[in-house]
C-alpha cells in the first residue's frame, strides 16, 4: 500500500467513527463529514494540479498518477454526495449513520486504489461491498431491500471468482504483489495457470462492475437505493470495485501484448456487448433513474472495451472515461434525486418543462447528458475520441465504428429525453416542482464545471494521464 | 482419498441441511457441524493451524453468536405475541416462524452442491497440475510470508473491514428496530 496516500484512507475512517458519537447533533455530523471530505478534495487537487506540476507536464509527481486521479474522483463524488445529502436527508432519517457509511466507503475505496497487491485490494473491495449493501437498504422500503438482496447474492460469485484467482496466483507465482507480478509477466510468455488466474480475476471484477451479462443486480440496486446513495454507487463505488480493478489487471499483465490474447479479446467483446445492450435498454426505460442505470452500464462498456484493447492510448482513454463517468453520472443521479424530491416522481412520462421551475437542475443535467453522449468540447467527447482512435490505430475498426455509432444513438436518445423532461409541454408533476436550495445545487454545479474544464483543458489532462500510464505500463 | 470423499459428502449433507431446515436453531447447529467437518478436512490436509482456527471460530464462536441472536429474536417475538402485535415476530423485524413451501429455496443450494461436486472432480487434477510450477517445487515456500510479510498495512485493511461491518450492522439494525418501535406506537 502506498504509505504516502494513507492519510486519504485514515482521515475519513476516523471521521466515520467520530460521527457515531454525534448522533444527537446532526448539524455537527454535517460539518464533520463535509469538512473532512472537502479538506481531502482540496489537498489531492493541489497535490496533482499545483503550478509546478503543470509547468513540468506532471513529470514531477512521484506517486502513481492512476491512484492519484482515482483518489481525486472518490473525494470529488463523496464530497458532492455528502454536501447534497446534508440538505436532502431529513433529521428523522439517522443522518449520522448515512455519513458514517459514506465515509467508511470512501476509506475502503481509497484502500482499493492505493493497494499494491491483489489480496489487500480484495479486502478493501469487500469492505466497500459491505458498505454498499448497507447503503442500498438505507431507506427502509421494499425496493431498497430487493436491491440489497440482489446486490448481495449476484455479486457474491464475483468474490468467489476473485478469491479463486488469487489462490491460483499463490500457487503459480507465489506473490500477490503488483510489481512482482508485473516482472513475472514481463519475463516471458504467460503460463496457462497464470492465464486461468487472470481470467478468474477478470470475471470476478466484471461481475462487480455490472458488465453484461452480469448486470442484473445493478439496475435494481441503483433504482431501489435511496437517491443520494444511487449517486454514490453510480458515480464512483461500482467503478472502483470493478472497472478500476480491470484496468489495473490490464496494466499489470499487459494482456494485449502477452499470450493472454484470448482474455483481451473476451474483454473487448463483453465491452462491446455491454455498450449495445446498455444503450438499447436505456432507450426503452420510462423511469429516469432506471434509464441512468442502463446508461451507466453502457458507459462502463467503453471502459472495458478500451481495457481489453490494452494499448497505452486505450488505457489512457479508459482511465479518463472512468473519471468522466464519475462526474457526469454523479451529476445526473444527484439531479434525479432533486427531481424526485421536487416533482415527486422520476417517471419521464409525468415530467415536462422542468426548465421553467428548475433551471439549474435542468442545465447541469443537460451538460452531463451531452458529456455522456460525447459532444465536443465536453470531457466525455475526449475520452470517447481517445478510445475510438486507439481502436482504429490497432486495426479494431469494427469496434471503432460500433463505438461511434452508439455514441450517436446515445446522443439522439439524450436529445429526446432533454426535450421531453426539461422543455416540452407542461405536465402536472412538472408544475409543482421547485428548484433546490443553493447548497444542494453547489455539488452539481461543481461537477458540471469540472466536466467543462476537463474538456477545455484536455491537453493538460492528457499530459497527466500519459505520465500515469507510461509509468505503470512501460 | 476415501476418507476425504466421505468427509466431503458429510459436509455437503450438513451444509444443505443448514440451508433447507425450516427451524433457524437447527439450521445454526447444522452450520456448526458443517464447520467441524471442514476443520476435519483441514486436519487431514496437514493444515492443523487452519483446522484449529476453523474449529474454534467457525464451529464454536460463530454458532454461539448466531444461536444467541436467534434466542433474542425469539424472545422479542414472544413478547410481541403476548402484547398482541402478531405482525412483529421479533425485535429485529424478522419472521422466524417456519415458512411453508420452501421448494424454490432448495433449488439454489442444490445447484451450488452440484457445482461443488463438479469442482471437486475437475479442480483436483488442475491443482495437482499446479504443483509442477517452480514456486510449488521451491523448498522455501512459506504461505505466511507471502500473505503477511509480502504485503504492508494489512492491519489497516482489517480495521477498515471491521469498521465497515460495524457501521453496516448499526445502520441495518437501526431501521429494523425503528420500524418495530413505530408499529408499536
Amino acid at each position: 500500500m502506498m504509505t504516502s496516500l494513507l492519510a486519504y484512507l485514515l482521515i475519513p475512517l476516523s471521521s466515520a467513527v467520530i460521527i457515531q458519537f454525534l448522533k444527537k447533533n446532526d448539524k455537527l455530523a454535517d460539518i464533520v463529514s463535509n469538512v473532512s471530505l472537502f479538506a481531502g478534495l482540496l489537498n489531492i487537487s493541489y497535490l496533482i494540479f499545483n503550478p509546478q506540476n503543470v509547468r513540468f507536464s506532471f513529470a514531477s509527481i512521484a506517486d502513481n498518477g492512476f491512484s492519484l486521479i482515482m483518489v481525486l474522483a472518490i473525494y470529488l463524488i463523496a464530497f458532492c454526495v455528502s454536501l447534497f445529502s446534508s440538505g436532502f436527508i431529513p433529521r428523522t432519517k439517522n443522518k449520522h449513520n448515512f455519513y458514517s457509511l459514506l465515509l467508511t466507503g470512501v476509506a475502503a475505496m481509497c484502500g482499493v486504489v492505493i493497494s499494491l497487491d491483489f489480496f489487500t485490494l480484495y479486502i478493501y473491495a469487500e469492505a466497500l461491498a459491505i458498505v454498499s449493501l448497507a447503503m442500498i437498504c438505507y431507506e427502509d422500503n421494499e425496493r431498497g431491500a430487493e436491491g440489497a438482496v440482489k446486490y448481495f447474492f449476484l455479486t457474491l460469485p464475483g468474490s468467489v471468482f476473485i478469491l479463486t484467482g488469487i489462490s491460483i496466483l499463490l500457487f503459480t507465482a507465489g506473490t500477490f504483489n503488483f510489481l512482482n507480478l508485473q516482472s513475472i509477466a514481463n519475463s516471458g510468455p504467460m503460463s496457462t495457470a497464470n492465464m486461468v488466474a487472470v481470467a478468474f480475476l477478470c470475471i470476478g471484477f466484471l461481475i462487480k462492475a455490472g458488465i453484461v451479462p452480469f448486470h442484473t443486480w445493478l439496475i435494481d440496486a441503483y433504482q431501489g437505493a435511496y437517491s443520494p446513495v444511487s449517486a454514490f454507487l453510480g458515480g464512483i463505488a461500482t467503478k472502483v470495485s470493478g472497472a478500476y480493478a480491470i484496468i489495473k489487471i490490464v496494466m499489470i499483465f499487459k494482456l494485449f501484448e502477452s499470450t493472454a490474447g484470448r482474455i483481451s479479446e473476451a474483454l473487448m467483446l463483453l465491452g462491446a456487448i455491454t455498450i449495445i445492450w446498455g444503450a438499447i435498454a436505456a432507450i426503452r426505460q420510462k423511469n429516469f433513474k432506471r434509464m441512468l442505470a442502463f446508461s451507466s452500464i453502457s458507459q462502463t462498456g467503453y471502459i472495458v472495451l478500451a481495457s481489453g484493447l490494452g494499448t497505452p492510448l486505450a488505457v489512457l482513454g479508459a482511465i479518463f472515461h472512468l473519471f468522466n463517468q464519475a462526474t457526469f453520472k454523479g451529476t445526473l443521479f444527484l439531479n434525479s434525486a432533486s427531481i424526485e424530491k421536487s416533482a415527486g416522481t422520476t417517471n419521464m412520462h409525468k415530467l415536462a418543462n422542468l426548465e421553467n421551475s428548475m433551471p439549474w437542475t435542468t442545465w447541469t443535467s443537460i451538460i452531463a447528458l451531452l458529456a455522456a453522449a460525447g459532444l465536443p468540447p465536453l470531457s466525455g467527447f475526449w475520452s470517447k475520441l481517445v478510445i475510438v482512435l486507439a481502436l482504429w490505430e490497432e486495426g479494431a475498426k469494427g469496434y471503432a465504428f460500433l463505438s461511434l455509432f452508439f455514441m450517436l444513438v446515445t446522443f439522439a436518445h439524450f436529445a429526446i429525453i432533454q426535450k421531453k423532461i426539461f422543455f416540452g409541454k407542461k405536465a402536472a408533476d412538472g408544475e409543482k416542482s421547485r428548484e433546490m436550495p443553493v447548497f444542494m445545487l453547489l455539488p452539481v454545479v461543481l461537477l458540471s464545471m469540472i466536466i467543462i474544464l476537463a474538456g477545455i483543458f484536455f491537453p493538460h489532462v492528457y499530459s497527466f494521464l500519459m505520465q500515469a500510464v507510461t509509468r505503470n505500463m512501460l | 482419498m476415501t476418507y476425504h470423499l466421505i468427509l466431503f459428502a458429510v459436509l455437503l449433507i450438513f451444509i444443505m441441511a443448514s440451508v433447507m431446515l425450516q427451524n433457524l436453531l437447527y439450521s445454526a447447529i447444522m452450520l456448526a457441524l458443517g464447520s467441524v467437518t471442514v476443520s476435519l478436512i483441514m486436519f487431514t490436509f496437514s493444515a492443523p493451524w487452519a483446522g484449529v482456527f476453523e474449529l474454534s471460530v467457525c464451529a464454536a464462536l460463530l454458532p454461539v453468536l448466531v444461536i444467541g441472536t436467534i434466542k433474542l429474536i425469539d424472545a422479542g417475538g414472544r413478547q410481541d405475541l403476548d402484547e398482541g402485535n402478531e405482525d412483529n415476530c421479533g425485535s429485529l423485524g424478522f419472521n422466524i416462524q417456519p415458512v411453508e413451501n420452501r421448494i424454490k429455496f432448495r433449488i439454489l443450494p442444490l445447484v451450488v452442491s452440484l457445482i461443488a461436486v463438479l469442482g471437486w472432480i475437475f479442480f483436483i487434477p488442475f491443482f495437482e497440475a499446479l504443483s509442477k510450477y517452480p514456486y510449488m517445487n521451491s523448498l522455501n515456500r512459506d504461505l505466511g510470508k507471502i500473505i503477511w510479510a509480502g504485503r504492508s498495512q494489512d492491519l489497516i485493511a482489517q480495521i477498515t473491514i471491521l469498521t465497515a461491518i460495524a457501521m453496516a450492522m448499526k445502520s441495518i439494525l437501526h431501521f429494523s428496530g425503528g420500524k418495530n418501535k413505530e408499529s408499536k406506537e
